[in-house]
């Protein structure tokens, strides 16, 4: 009994000291420098003390940033979808649910598209679909496309970044 | 005397190859070989073909030059209010130029007349353009026909896709 206790806190030392690299971009790598693919139920612990998963809005906005376009739920009358957005409503660790439109049609529009780890990979957000909470939300690099995928099976692996504490 | 008769051959020799060798753009910006027919290559290939002093042109360049030939072309993703549609017919073109820059546009070929007789090149070839067309999976590029002024995208491979060349000064 005694060694499984050890063996199994070896597996979850090795396992954080592994999960808790984190390069220039935020971006969680193994110790040899690989990107850390993982689930999302991982993901959640996978940033260092300082640092979180963060949001599907943190992602947005900053894709936003980019160029991608952003309608805050308020703003669009019911029944009348935006042409090119899609909508999304989640919820976060913290219990708050949050509701937007999205479309990634700007995104880098007019910029020199940087071929890095942020664009070629799909990362896992904290957030929870809300009438799907089996699904979490995920955002891709390359179109600057949101996505889903179940949170906890083993098959459904993403990169993970890990955003500053506030 | 022999010399000079070794010289005199590899002169002619020398010449003829590079003759052979010589494509050349027509009035039109075509690329053409040494028999006038038009050159047609890999998107690989293409991007490279353009003598110096002309270039590849880029999507939005032959959407511009198919506006000048009436089509209604270009419609700016900045022109769209916040949750609008484009106006009827226009499609969108993604496009990644060689320098990396992202360029997305609405577009619409409706109007495009290109004025040349039908059977002239200009109309009855598809032609490179220097676009990518953004994919994490396909390796494509965009393409303008110029029979409809279309502008889609195709394979970059040349064993799949070969396609006539315009240069644009």
């Amino acid at each position: 009994m005694k060694y499984f206790v050890s063996l199994g806190l070896l597996v979850g030392l090795s396992f954080f000291a592994s999960a808790s690299q984190v390069d220039q971009f935020g971006i969680v790598r193994n110790a040899d420098g690989t990107i850390f693919e993982m689930t999302q139920r991982q993901a959640l612990s996978a940033c260092p003390a300082g640092m979180h998963l963060p949001t599907i809005r943190e992602l947005v906005l900053e894709a936003v940033s980019l160029g991608s376009w952003l309608l805050e739920e308020k703003d669009v009358e019911v029944g009348k979808d935006p042409f090119s957005y899609d909508r999304y409503s989640v919820t976060n660790p913290d219990g708050t649910t949050d509701a937007f439109w999205y479309s990634f049609l700007g995104y880098y529009n007019g910029r020199k598209f940087p071929d890095n780890d942020l664009t070629k990979n799909w990362f896992w957000s904290s957030s929870l679909d809300l009438e799907r909470p089996d699904l979490a939300l995920d955002f891709r690099g390359f179109f600057g496309r949101l996505g889903y995928g179940f949170a906890d099976r083993a098959e459904e692996l993403r990169a993970v970044r890990c955003f500053a504490d506030h | 005397m022999r010399k000079s008769v070794v010289f005199f051959i590899t002169t002619v020799l020398a010449s003829l190859s590079a003759t052979a060798n010589s494509d050349y753009l027509d009035k039109n910006g075509i690329l053409r070989n040494f028999f006038g027919e038009v050159r047609l290559m890999s998107h690989q290939a293409a991007l490279v073909a353009c003598p110096p002093g002309t270039h590849l042109p880029t999507a939005r360049e032959f959407a511009l030059k198919a506006q000048s030939l009436g089509a209604k072309g270009l419609f700016e993703l900045a022109e769209l209010k916040k949750g609008e549609a484009p106006p009827p017919e226009y499609y969108l073109v993604e496009a990644e130029n060689a320098d990396g820059v992202r360029d997305t546009f609405y577009y619409n070929l409706r109007g495009y007349s290109p004025g040349a007789p039908p059977d002239s090149d200009l109309v009855t070839h598809a032609f490179w353009t220097s676009s990518f067309s953004p994919s994490d999976i396909w390796d494509f590029a965009y393409n303008f026909y110029g029979d409809n002024g279309a502008i889609y995208f195709g394979q970059r491979d040349g064993k799949y896709h070969q396609l006539a060349v315009r240069c644009f000064r």
